[in-house]
């Protein structure tokens, strides 16, 4: 097989493959599938739930702050707590649920193969598994909230969360399965990085994507046992009423802090950096040309992840620990600003002299950039010792890490799916619709996390379920804000139904894409590719032109095996 | 690639551990991929080894915040050397059982993995006993502290005797949390151990071909390491 | 709730803040000596933030434009794919201005870590959910005083989980740590009221967490510190009325962050209307909010709860809170005549016994006559037993006159036959009443819906001279019912013993 499979015409000439959507249509044959293509849209549309869930939650917390004294949840003790396990549950879906799995598996699942040309993960059984693990992590959380909501924040803060009656312990145990299921994920995407390149497929041809999903695993791997530990600790606190973090028992709360951020603070790199990979795959893909500076950006990645395991404390500036140890976290904080930086420059210098086609998931690429840098210059904001001191705790943190899980996370993860929805689903969506809600949402996002910004800077603490009068205008504006992000969102489910039922038909390769996955037909084949694939210099987009006839980009000659080198 | 993963498979013999793209009923043809199962193997050892490393850790801080005075009365059972030693045997056994099968040598490598795993099941049971032996340990600790007074510490501050009490408690709770956990970890080795032998008597391996020995022989030592590591610490710290 | 109002505050805010955007004022900068340095650090890094943001955003806003896509331009010009220099050049930039950002924002942060030695230390003690505050005087208070243009240091710690000690026009936060003294300080440079706000999550009452602070003159600081010291006397130097007093230890105590007094609900109930009214318990039955019940329900919070509250809310060490033995009756007096200035059911069985404003110094005057068959020996041991019903609680819930209530009334009870819940008879004895006092939960009586406390901690022990509480207690009992006898009496061997123990 030495000339390409592209057109999708010759694909069907060859042998008429059916893809993996359709090839075996029972329910059996999805819920024991051990394609990562199938496996990735089940981790997708159980996130996508997991997120609505989330969203709604959201909703009530933003109603609930219309007023100084609480719209929904007023008048006392019982009714606080009741907003309290809101957005608890908020937290724990948005971070545990949605994030943590929503782009490293869902996305992850479905393109690592694809873009690295490989016909399945290395362990796929073993995916299957980590896809079970997290419904079953999902099942037992959401049997403690039917049992008793948690009301203890995402944090689980010791010692609220050894003293508070509520389900801690389901819930803890839910969040512990779903930390094996991201190790599971995450050693599986290593070892297919690692064994299963196609021939001519080096590391550092891989495409960016991979880089980042590769510093993401080893995150996985290495920081979630810890978490894990943790919260087996709280558990066994709780049953046993042993004194490891309550200090009313000889324990010490600022431990569990020490583990909880260890993990934590990585985990927030568990969600950016391939909403990076992301970001940078849609730039030069919509810029038409190659990606400025591949090493620069593959190492950042890198480079975050390694110095990511290193900034937990700055999550502790104010609560006594030693100035020492909080100038050590505070030097590493601001290092990780770097190659975040780098990053910027480097898709800026991409953009520079290319020809750069706004669709929809450019639209939310260029998002990111924005909402990013603002979240980013936050960050260091709250990384400095003394600005940390009167913003710590307030609604600035929370409009920061919303800015970077939201503005980044999210909006990263929205290009992606609009990116490859048509290679996950063979259909398109309506670009006018997409554009118009892209635009709505950058708005809606900016009204509802500004002001808290401000609001957080003028005083106001989190997860106040009540507040000074004088805050209302802010929390105002950033409740229409919300409401119309939920405009945004419904607006979007209505158009990606749409397209899934009655969309047209996706070409091979609708946006000019030089990675594999633009090599095979849309939606995929079960074994991805037919044949091996051709893998040679990434980013590559004198290869490739378009094709008005059938609406796709195609590649101009079969390629002389390996001729370029860089 | 030019290492020798052991993992190569025989014609005659599919490899039992990658079965590739089952998509519905239809099953295609395993791909081979030499080394992986090591890789990830490894891999896990490395998500194992952070468990095991943040859980002795957070121990040692538990334990150096705590104001034992000299002389604590709760004493880990002798039974623990035993275990070791068992432990450390069955690390040898497996050993030779990886040397057996590089050689080709399919009787012994049969009765070296029936041996290991026997050994383990010895170690559990070793170890279930001495959580009992602990468990009247404690009981007559308390009996003991109840009559103590309260303990005075070189820097002059004074712990009192019921505080005493809740620490030898904890303590003892985190000697059970942590043989628990290594209890688990055993089992958790057992299990795939006992398949490997059986596919062993069933003469799957051979020198060309023995994934199954080679992962457990991975696990199982990173187990034995993880054990002394644990034994250590309490032994030191107790 | 109208929207119209904060609409046009809205625009009103949007307004100041379009002017306060450009004039860098997102923190204030005039409360604290550290303020302005924490305020010029934002400043600072403000200055980068939008430099670097707009670049950014203006150099991708101007290649969006520039090199977009159309009809002419379908291919990229070529250019570049990477530049060592230039990369290099990019990624040293932002190292040197984060490593400065750092510095500058460590060294003002070792100056915001580091109380100056001449502060006044003021203790910060946290609870859910409220702060009381203790200064060099002793006085304690739950409005924070403040001293203009001196410095403070605070030695914070929590009684529970952890708070978060925020007060933001002040610029000063720290986290309060169970098990922890942690410390800060402030030197406020700016007169006012402000807000101390719980800034770490602790549970329900968290939003609720908020206490006035009062920075003043030092003369006023020290007049104000001065009236809070004592409970007992106002602002003006004259003795408190006792419902005055009862107020104070309402805010100060910590009653008011679960106990509204306006009606609304609360985490406990709300003590609008409760004194001498009717109250459903859970699991059933009612009792009056009479003195003795409010007293126990101060005393014992896990028994006799409020219908739909739970027990374990409320802390069950208030008789230390108020001061300990000898000293918190008056307080928990104090409390309830508070109570019953708010309540329209207030009568004469829900307000303290008159003259408890004094301490209980006079022996127990005129015991009615013994009833039945006590002795007339025993008459000061009824009369002591009868004050212990009081002081413990116990008419709380059993009556003297018959009624029925939630436990069995006393009337005619020793020496009469009690069913069992088995269905068995026995005789109400001295050790039948002994054990339902000491071993409540050993016998069940048919009918009763309610388990009482075990009220041996309060009956027996060296500090009661043994048995004489309970003794007197029983001898009380005795005295209420016609069917009394020798066998439901204490041993006469009590009565040796000097009568009308406390």
């Amino acid at each position: 097989m030495s000339t390409t499979t592209a057109t999708p015409e010759m694909a069907q000439a060859v042998a008429p493959v059916k893809n993996y959507l359709k090839q075996t249509t029972t329910i059996r044959s999805w819920i024991f599938t051990l394609d990562h293509k199938r496996i990735g849209v089940m981790y997708l549309i159980v996130s996508l739930l997991a997120f609505f869930v989330g969203g709604m939650l959201a909703e009530v917390i933003r109603t609930q702050l219309l007023t100084p004294s609480g719209l929904i949840f007023h008048g006392g003790g019982a009714a606080y707590r009741q907003y309290n396990q809101v957005f608890t549950l908020h937290g724990i879906i948005m971070v545990f649920m949605v994030l943590v799995p929503m782009t490293p598996a869902a996305l992850g699942n479905f393109m690592l193969p694809l873009l690295l040309g490989a016909k399945d993960v290395a362990f796929p059984r073993l995916n299957l598994f980590s896809f079970y693990l997290y419904v079953a992590g999902a099942v037992l959380a959401i049997l403690s909230t039917v049992l008793g909501a948690v009301d203890t924040g995402w944090t689980f803060y010791a010692p609220y969360s050894i003293d508070s009656g509520s389900y801690v312990v389901l819930m803890v145990a839910g969040i512990f399965l779903l930390g094996f299921s991201s190790i599971f994920t995450g050693l599986n995407f290593i070892v297919t990085i690692h064994k299963l390149r196609p021939r001519g497929m080096t590391w550092f041809r891989m495409p960016l994507f991979l880089w980042a999903t590769y510093a993401t695993a080893i995150i996985q791997v290495a920081a979630t046992p810890v978490v894990g530990v943790t919260l087996l600790l709280l558990i066994v606190e709780r049953v046993m009423g042993i004194g490891i973090f309550n200090s009313a028992l000889g324990g010490d709360p600022v431990l569990f802090q020490h583990f909880f951020w260890f993990y934590s603070h990585p985990a927030v790199y568990i969600m950016i950096l391939p909403a990076m990979g992301i970001v940078t795959e849609i730039i030069t893909t919509f810029s038409h040309k190659t990606i400025f500076g591949y090493k620069f950006i593959a190492m950042s990645s890198l480079a975050i992840a390694l110095i990511g395991f290193l900034v937990w404390g700055h999550h502790l500036f104010v609560n006594g620990q030693s100035a020492e140890l909080d100038a050590i976290f505070s030097f590493l904080t601001f290092l990780v600003a770097v190659p975040s930086a780098v990053k910027v420059f480097n898709w800026l210098a991409t953009m520079y002299k290319g020809a750069i086609d706004l669709k929809t998931p450019m639209l939310y690429a260029l998002s990111f950039i924005v909402l990013f840098t603002i979240g980013g210059f936050t960050g260091v904001v709250l990384g400095a010792l003394s600005t940390d001191v009167v913003l710590h705790d307030t609604y600035f943190v929370v409009a920061h890490f919303h800015y970077v899980m939201f503005g980044g996370a999210i909006i990263a993860f929205l290009g992606g799916l609009h990116y490859w929805w048509p290679k996950m689903t063979g259909r398109m969506y309506s670009e006018p619709w997409a554009k118009f809600v892209c635009a709505l949402l950058f708005v809606a996002f900016n009204l509802t996390f500004f002001p808290q910004l401000v609001v957080g800077a003028h005083g106001m603490p989190r997860r106040y379920a009540t507040y000074l009068p004088e805050y209302q205008p802010y929390m105002v504006a950033s409740t229409i804000g919300a409401y119309l992000q939920m405009i945004a969102f419904l607006t979007m489910a209505g158009y990606l139904l749409h397209s899934l039922f009655r969309g047209a038909k996706a070409p091979e390769n609708p946006w000019g894409g030089t990675t594999l996955e633009w090599t095979t037909s849309s939606p995929p084949p079960t074994e991805n590719f037919i044949g091996a694939p051709e893998v040679d210099v990434p980013y590559d987009y004198s290869l490739v032109e378009y094709d008005a006839a059938i609406g796709s980009y195609i590649r101009k000659e079969p390629m002389p095996a390996v001729e370029q080198t860089h | 690639m030019t290492e020798d993963y052991g993992d190569t498979p025989t014609p005659a013999m599919p490899p039992d551990d990658k079965v590739l793209g089952i998509t519905g009923n239809k099953k295609t043809p395993a791909i081979h991929i030499p080394g992986a199962g090591n890789l990830g193997m490894a891999l896990l050892i490395v998500a194992l080894g952070m468990l095991f490393a943040s859980s002795l850790l957070s121990y040692l801080i538990v334990r150096l915040r705590m104001h034992l005075g000299p002389g604590a009365h709760v004493h880990l059972p002798a039974g623990l050397w035993i275990s070791t030693v068992i432990l450390l045997v069955s690390s040898g056994t497996i050993h030779w059982a990886m040397v057996a099968v590089r050689r080709d040598q399919e009787k012994p490598l049969k009765w070296l993995l029936a041996t290991t795993f026997a050994l383990g099941v010895l170690f559990l049971i070793m170890q279930t006993s001495n959580w009992l032996s602990m468990v009247t340990a404690m009981h007559r600790s308390f009996a003991a502290l109840h009559a103590q007074a309260d303990v005075l510490l070189p820097g002059g501050q004074i712990i009192p005797a019921d505080r005493v009490l809740v620490q030898h408690h904890d303590l003892l709770v985190l000697f059970y949390v942590f043989t628990v956990l290594h209890g688990l970890h055993v089992l958790g080795g057992l299990i795939p151990l006992a398949v490997v032998t059986l596919r062993a008597f069933g003469g799957r391996y051979s020198r060309n071909y023995h994934p199954g020995v080679r992962y457990s022989v991975m696990y199982w030592h990173f187990l034995d390491i993880v054990w002394l590591l644990i034994f250590a610490t309490l032994e030191l710290t107790f | 709730m109208g929207f119209t109002m904060p609409l046009m505050n809205m625009l009103n805010v949007v307004h100041l803040n379009c002017s306060r955007l450009l004039a860098f004022y997102w923190l204030p900068r005039d409360g604290s000596t550290t303020a302005p340095d924490i305020h010029d650090m934002w400043n600072f890094f403000y200055v980068v933030a939008i430099f670097f943001t707009v670049l950014v955003v203006g150099l991708m806003l101007f290649f969006m434009f520039r090199y977009r896509m159309s009809a002419k331009r379908q291919k990229a010009d070529p250019s570049a794919t990477h530049n060592t220099a230039l990369e290099l050049t990019w990624s040293g930039i932002p190292l040197i201005i984060v490593m400065v950002m750092f510095v500058v924002g460590f060294k003002g942060y070792m100056n915001i870590d580091t109380p100056p030695g001449n502060s006044i230390d003021i203790k910060v003690l946290a609870q859910q959910w409220f702060w009381t505050f203790t200064y060099p005087n002793g006085a304690v208070s739950k409005t924070l005083y403040l001293p203009l243009n001196r410095p403070v240091r605070f030695e914070m710690t929590s009684n529970d989980v952890l708070h978060g000690f925020w007060i933001p026009a002040l610029s000063v936060q720290r986290d309060v740590v169970p098990g922890r003294i942690i410390t800060t300080w402030v030197d406020a440079t700016r007169l006012g009221t402000f807000h101390l706000q719980c800034s770490e999550y602790c549970g329900d009452g968290h939003s609720r967490m908020i206490s006035p602070v009062i920075v003043e003159s030092y003369s006023k600081y020290l007049a104000d510190i001065k009236a809070a010291a004592n409970l007992w006397v106002g602002a003006d130097g004259k003795a408190l009325p006792l419902p005055k007093v009862g107020e104070k230890l309402y805010n100060l105590k910590g009653c008011s962050s679960c106990h509204t007094v306006n009606g609304a609900p609360g985490t406990g109930p709300t003590w609008r209307n409760l004194a001498g009214s009717q109250v459903k318990l859970n699991g059933g039955g009612t009792v009056t909010a009479n003195y003795a019940y409010l007293k126990h329900a101060i005393m014992n919070p896990d028994h006799l709860n409020v219908q739909g509250y739970a027990k374990g809310v409320m802390p069950d060490n208030y008789v230390e809170q108020l001061g300990g033995k000898g000293k918190y009756e008056r307080k928990i007096n104090a409390i309830i005549a508070y109570m019953n200035t708010i309540s329209k059911h207030s009568n004469s069985a829900s307000m303290p016994p008159a003259g408890a404003t004094a301490p209980a110094t006079s022996a127990p005057a005129a015991a009615a006559p013994p009833a039945g068959g006590v002795p007339k020996v025993a008459a000061a041991h009824v009369a002591a037993g009868k004050k212990v019903a009081m002081t413990v609680g116990c008419t709380a819930c059993h009556s003297v006159n018959g009624t029925p209530s939630v436990c069995p009334t006393w009337q005619n009870l020793a020496g009469s036959k009690v069913k069992l819940k088995d269905g068995k008879t026995v005789v109400a004895d001295y050790d039948f009443l002994r054990t339902m006092i000491l071993q409540p939960g050993k016998i069940n009586v048919a009918g009763a819906t309610m388990q009482m406390p075990n009220m041996s901690a309060a009956l027996v022990g060296p500090q009661y001279h043994g048995d004489q509480r309970l003794n007197d207690l029983i001898w009380y009992i005795n005295s209420l019912s016609k069917r009394s006898n020798k066998a439901s009496q204490p041993p006469q061997s009590s009565l040796h013993s000097t009568g009308g123990g406390k």
